[in-house]
């Protein structure tokens, strides 16, 4: 029996496995061939001359020759990837167009910095003052997609024009990165500790903190389409997202060392939003004879997801959680639906995002199943 | 001892059933969202 379940798991994990690594390579590949249909679409040759400086330079000419320029294109790293910016100057180095030839980030957090007008803001300035560093301010909300965006004119141009820059990979340890080691460090004594009064306490004050912080504050959960930008082998800037990797590191490492799930537990913003409103109403822990079938759809519902970000080449796509919707009032009508049909239901059943439609739970069980395979 | 969230059956089904609509709207989401986001350009700005 106990080898019948370790051969089934072996296939599950494995099956898994190869799925992903298959999307991953269609969707790279797929990417690639759309990419430079991208590029050639700007600038068709019926009007314009370009010539080739270096990877990220080209020489711009008009055909009737009125007009001179350069095309600088450069890459920086977004929320779920990276975002190709392509950028054509005079020849004094004023920025004439600002183009995003491919991003992965999601369309509503893109949405914000169309509505501040982040693009034409960006574009106002000249493209030398972005080599010291970031000469507009980040659109509230959407800072890590606004710093890629400013991140991709700088390296285009100083790559293009071999302007050496320094730059340090130095992560940065604030209060975040401070409140998460924190959190990570109460999930683990609620591990070891007995006493009841005790653990309650430390469960609750970790909930709030996060609530506030993680969820209100900083909005930083840890979310599908990260998972999907690492699988696709976009891995967040340390400088900027230290707190990331001790998030998700803390987590994985959490589930390898103790077999418990912290993150959902205990660090979660949304969990903790889930727990105060299952207080509220007195909710309590839902058995039905569906259980099995509804996990079973959460989980397919995720691997589907993640399958279908990678075959896209865009992590983006998987993004469907409602987290942003409670916490930033940022999400699509129907998100906002769900979020609605959520909050009602946490009224009288115990975490239902959690148990039966977040994509982390799905993720959580797969790193656990590994664990498990491996100290057997 | 495992507490449940409602004794009759009816409650359990209603549970259930708002789970199973809230999966399809996110279903509809993430097709929504692929159509949005291929191709995946965004031309702006051109002055």
């Amino acid at each position: 029996m106990m080898m019948k379940k370790k051969y089934r798991d072996l296939i599950i994990v494995s099956g898994i496995a190869v799925m992903i690594i298959l999307a991953a390579v269609y969707g790279k590949r797929r990417d690639a061939e759309t990419q430079k249909e991208l590029i050639e679409a700007f600038f068709p040759s019926s009007q314009y001359h370009i010539e080739r400086v270096n990877g990220n330079k080209w020489k711009l000419s008009s055909s009737n020759l009125l007009y001179s320029g350069n095309i600088y294109i450069g890459e920086g790293k977004g929320y779920n990837g990276a975002v190709s910016i392509m950028v054509q100057t005079d020849h004094q180095g004023r920025i004439s167009q600002l183009n995003i030839i491919a991003n992965h980030e999601t369309p509503s957090y893109f949405q914000k910095l169309k509505i501040n007008n982040f693009l034409k803001t960006a574009s106002q300035v000249k493209i030398g003052d972005y080599v010291s560093g970031e000469p507009i301010d980040a659109v509230s909300g959407a800072t890590i997609t606004s710093r890629a965006i400013m991140q991709g004119i700088r390296n285009g141009n100083t790559k293009g024009e071999n302007i050496a820059v320094s730059n340090s990979f130095h992560p940065s340890f604030g209060i975040l990165e401070f409140i998460i080691v924190a959190l990570l460090i109460a999930g683990l004594i609620l591990q070891v500790i007995k006493n009841r009064k005790i653990r309650r306490t430390i469960r609750w004050t970790s909930l709030i903190v996060s609530f506030a912080m993680l969820g209100f504050v900083y909005n930083q959960p840890i979310t599908l389409s990260r998972i999907v930008a690492i699988l696709n082998g976009h891995f967040p800037d340390i400088r900027y997202e230290f707190y990331f990797y001790l998030l998700l590191g803390g987590s994985i490492m959490a589930i390898i060392f103790t077999k418990k799930n912290i993150y959902c537990r205990s660090i979660c913003p949304f969990s903790a939003a889930q727990e105060i409103l299952a207080k509220t109403g007195r909710a309590k822990t839902f058995h039905t004879k569906y259980y099995r079938r509804l996990k079973y759809l959460q989980w397919g519902f995720t691997l589907g997801a993640i399958l279908l970000a990678l075959v896209l080449n865009n992590p983006g796509a998987a993004q469907y959680e409602v987290f942003g919707a409670f916490f930033q009032l940022t999400g699509t009508v129907i998100l906002f639906v769900v979020l609605f049909i959520v909050v009602i239901l946490s009224l009288f059943i115990y975490r239902p995002w959690c148990n039966f439609m977040c994509p982390m739970d799905g993720v959580f069980a797969y790193v656990r199943m590994i664990r498990n395979m491996i100290s057997k | 001892m495992i507490e449940t969230a409602n004794s009759s059956k009816k409650g359990n089904k209603l549970f259930a059933l708002l789970i199973l609509i809230a999966a399809a709207l996110l279903i509809l989401h993430l097709c929504m969202q692929t159509a949005e986001l291929n191709p995946t350009c965004s031309k702006s700005n051109k002055n």
